[in-house]
């Protein structure tokens, strides 16, 4: 195999492989939401999404403990 | 190549993707799209030709009515995305490029991870109807005018722009196809006179929740979300792909250099045309894509990964470009 095309299969499999991991991120808005949240953890709004998720799938103690944040970042953001 | 080279290929890369996209079997509804849901399930909401969106949210009542299964829903999109992938293949065909360059661009489109959010988010298919219109009328453009092609770029272009108004931008990336540089330069003041009605000027106070500060800084923000996806396009590694960013906490004076980063890039894509075309066609396809969400205001978001998905395939084209080169230069492991 010509060295160019060995390289673009490898690019393309390590897409595949970011891909098949990255997809199970959709699968439902809590998986969603905390992902979004760990990658911006001074937003409130993805912290107030994933309370949705977590009340939305009954996990009320998580949901209030994460309530917190938000109320905490919301105050920071208020205070800009 | 042969058919049954072309089929080994074709079979392999369709293998790849559902191995990429497996877990949209688990996949339900997220966020906005319950929003849809509510819409399609009240049934009272008729849409005609003349709303904005139509065929978007046309595909969206249709299928709800027939079912409520998120998995179709998913290979709905699944398969609209693919369909991209190949007027992506066939637009690199028309430009006169080898097999292995088109399957290049196939494979891009297909498995790009900046192009994921708007595969699998299912509020994103308005995007994916958009740049199947967009690739269309590219496609039809390309070759030499007659009646029949002006025709059917104009219905192309009404099927994109039926599905999100971002494939507008086609009237610009026609012309850049065509080499035609006087012809970019005019069709990118049409298009920017039709987007500037929508910039955050003396409008954003009663449109949406974000701040008169925010929109004050509106171009600015959306031009480094414009960035960081740029990164994302030339390397995904590692995934920092997310529903919603934090450009809130980015410093004016970085926001700054992205925008002249910005200028650079036009100015490197423009000069360019004449000695390396191909280049000139990826940079500024990507730009032209990019230009129209920097400037309209959409009051509850950010530029995000599914509002770049139009950009993947010039992105595509670029590389494809390239093993084209690299393809007829017969480039061997031993010199």
């Amino acid at each position: 195999m010509r060295p160019h095309r060995l390289v673009i299969v490898l690019v393309l499999l390590a897409y595949a492989a970011i891909d098949h991991r990255g997809v199970g991120i959709w699968t439902d808005n809590r998986t969603l939401f905390t992902r979004a949240s760990a990658l911006a953890p001074q937003k409130s709004r993805p912290h107030m999404n994933l309370v949705k998720a977590l009340f939305g799938s009954y996990r009320q103690a998580e949901g209030l403990h994460e309530y917190e944040t938000v109320r905490r970042l919301e105050d920071a953001e208020g205070g800009q | 190549m042969t058919l049954r080279q072309h089929a080994i290929v074709a079979l392999g890369l369709l293998g790849v993707v559902v191995w990429a996209f497996w877990s949209l079997r688990w996949a339900g509804f997220v966020y906005e799209d319950t929003a849809w849901q509510a819409l399609g399930e009240s049934g009272r909401q008729t849409f005609s030709v003349m709303t904005p969106r139509w065929l978007f949210w046309r595909s969206w009542q249709w299928q709800q009515r027939t079912g409520q299964s998120a998995l179709a829903f998913h290979l709905l999109s699944l398969g609209l995305h693919l369909t991209v992938a190949g007027l992506a293949g066939l637009l690199t065909r028309r430009l006169g490029y080898g097999a292995v360059a088109v399957w290049t661009a196939i494979a891009i489109v297909a498995l790009h991870p900046l192009a994921r959010e708007g595969a699998v988010y299912l509020s994103a298919r308005a995007e994916l109807i958009a740049t199947i219109g967009l690739l269309l009328a590219c496609v039809i453009g390309v070759g030499r005018w007659s009646g029949l092609q002006v025709l059917g770029v104009g219905v192309a272009l009404a099927l994109g722009v039926s599905g999100k108004e971002t494939a507008a931008a086609a009237i610009v990336l026609i012309p850049l196809l065509r080499r035609n540089w006087m012809g970019v330069a005019i069709m990118m003041g049409v298009l920017l006179a039709l987007v500037l009605p929508y910039a955050p000027i003396g409008v954003t106070g009663d449109t949406g929740p974000l701040t008169a500060e925010i929109a004050q800084r509106w171009a600015l923000q959306q031009a480094t979300a414009g960035a960081r996806m740029l990164g994302m396009l030339v390397n995904p590694w590692p995934d920092r792909s997310s529903i919603d960013y934090d450009y809130g906490h980015v410093a004016i004076g970085l926001q700054l250099a992205v925008v002249l980063g910005w200028a650079m890039w036009a100015v490197v894509a423009w000069a360019a045309r004449e000695r390396y075309p191909e280049l000139t066609i990826g940079m500024l396809g990507i730009l032209v894509i990019v230009i129209p969400r920097v400037i309209v205001y959409t009051p509850r978001s950010w530029f995000n990964e599914h509002q770049m998905y139009g950009a993947v395939p010039w992105f595509a084209l670029l590389v494809a470009a390239a093993v084209d080169k690299l393809e007829r230069k017969g480039l061997t492991w031993i010199a």
